[in-house]
């Protein structure tokens, strides 16, 4: 592990390329690639050995629009021949954000041994490490969650009371310019744009990305406490981060949890596309 | 924003965030001026990245039309020159320089793409 790994509050839950390449044919472990859109991510080359979550249909329930019930994620971790004691290491495309959204999940049903990919997949090209298009075959397990962490997951209605806490700081990890209200959604999804634009009352714009360095690998532990902290996002706060549909916030989330060791961070994935087409909420415009 | 290509507009679907670039490029054929997408320094925005509005720009040529992408990291590379050899697309050219590189990408003739 390296010093600056080390550094971090749970050093455990960030794995190296390095450390990825020396564990390919480890059967202890399962590499994951978490992708938004596997048909240009995943399945045109991913790590060898690595098997697939598509973030749309295996992370979600689509219909009620929730993530993946507790059966579900039990099948799920069946069909990837993933055990409750494997190394579960998951990657994947758009910067990581669903491969911490995935982690996300994967704390809420208890899975012990979950890491992440520091610099993910765009890291891994980046170093000219192997890639294949070959899918693996793996061997079915029966898979059973050990208790739910609900406490990770913050809904509407405890989040429409807790913005007006002080003992409580929302971080907002979009862009400044959705922060603004000056976009709602991407213009390729139009249907996903919420009525109102703007952000939660009190919440301070911490764009996700100010996290990373430009191989997309986590900032030093000092650079992250400076910039949480210069924002008022300190520990003895109850963080509730958000965005838009609560994967850039997950990977904030992953930050604050993990590599700074705050003690309450919670994700709230309803996030911008619930809160602002919700009637009767209060938002804010602007810086 | 809108690029202009020959007589065809053609609009970007992105943000001022993630607006990106396409320019007539120089004519290195008689065929006429080739499109050129520039993704450097674009940013991935929730549910729509920079690579997927230059696929869908490779998508819109026409049978023997050539794109040229100037890309600003190797993913992006690797993920385009993979999609292209998937979908009947020539990689002319790849200059790579550090993270960044140049592609010039012709869509075969259906023959040749085995259409």
């Amino acid at each position: 592990m390296s010093t600056a790994i080390k550094a971090y509050a749970v050093p455990e839950v960030l794995v190296s390329t390095d450390w990825v390449a020396q564990h390919l044919q480890d059967p202890s472990v399962r590499i994951v690639e978490v992708d938004y859109e596997p048909e240009t991510a995943y399945q045109l080359g991913h790590i060898p050995g690595a098997v697939l979550i598509n973030w749309k249909q295996d992370i979600n329930d689509t219909v009620r629009r929730d993530i993946v019930s507790k059966e579900g994620f039990e099948k799920l971790m069946g069909r990837l021949g993933i055990k409750p004691e494997t190394t579960v290491v998951l990657y994947g495309d758009f910067r990581n954000w669903f491969a911490t959204y995935a982690f996300w999940v994967f704390k809420i049903y208890g899975h012990k041994d979950v890491r992440l990919l520091n610099g993910g997949r765009r890291k891994w090209i980046d170093e000219g490490r192997e890639m294949t298009e070959e899918v693996p075959t793996v061997e079915p397990t029966t898979y059973r969650c050990h208790g739910i962490d609900l406490g990770l997951r913050a809904f509407l209605p405890e989040v429409s009371y807790a913005y007006q806490r002080d003992d409580v700081k929302l971080v907002d990890v979009r862009s400044p310019a959705e922060f603004k209200g000056e976009i709602t959604a991407p213009p390729e999804y139009p249907t996903e744009a919420a009525q109102r634009g703007g952000h939660i009352p009190g919440a301070v714009n911490i764009p996700w990305a100010q996290a990373v360095a430009d191989d997309d690998t986590f900032k030093p532990v000092d650079e992250l406490r400076q910039l949480y902290e210069g924002k008022g996002v300190t520990p003895d706060k109850t963080i509730i981060t958000y965005c838009r549909i609560g994967e850039r916030s997950s990977h904030t989330w992953f930050v604050l949890k993990y590599l700074l060791g705050y003690p309450t961070v919670i994700n709230y994935d309803g996030s911008w596309s619930e809160w602002g087409n919700t009637v009767g909420l209060p938002i804010e415009k602007g810086e | 924003m809108k690029g202009r290509v020959g007589e065809a507009s053609f609009e970007a679907a992105m943000s001022t965030e993630a607006e990106l670039t396409l320019t007539a490029g120089e004519a290195s054929e008689p065929r006429g001026p080739r499109m050129v997408v520039d993704l450097r320094g674009r940013e991935e925005m929730c549910g729509a990245s920079p690579v997927n509005f230059a696929i869908r720009a490779l998508k819109e040529l026409p049978l023997g039309g050539e794109l040229e992408v100037l890309t600003g990291v190797r993913e992006q590379t690797f993920t385009l020159v993979q999609w292209a050899r998937k979908n009947g697309y020539e990689v002319c050219e790849l200059e790579e320089s550090g993270r960044e590189a140049r592609i010039r990408f012709r869509r075969r003739a259906a023959k040749a793409a085995g259409l």
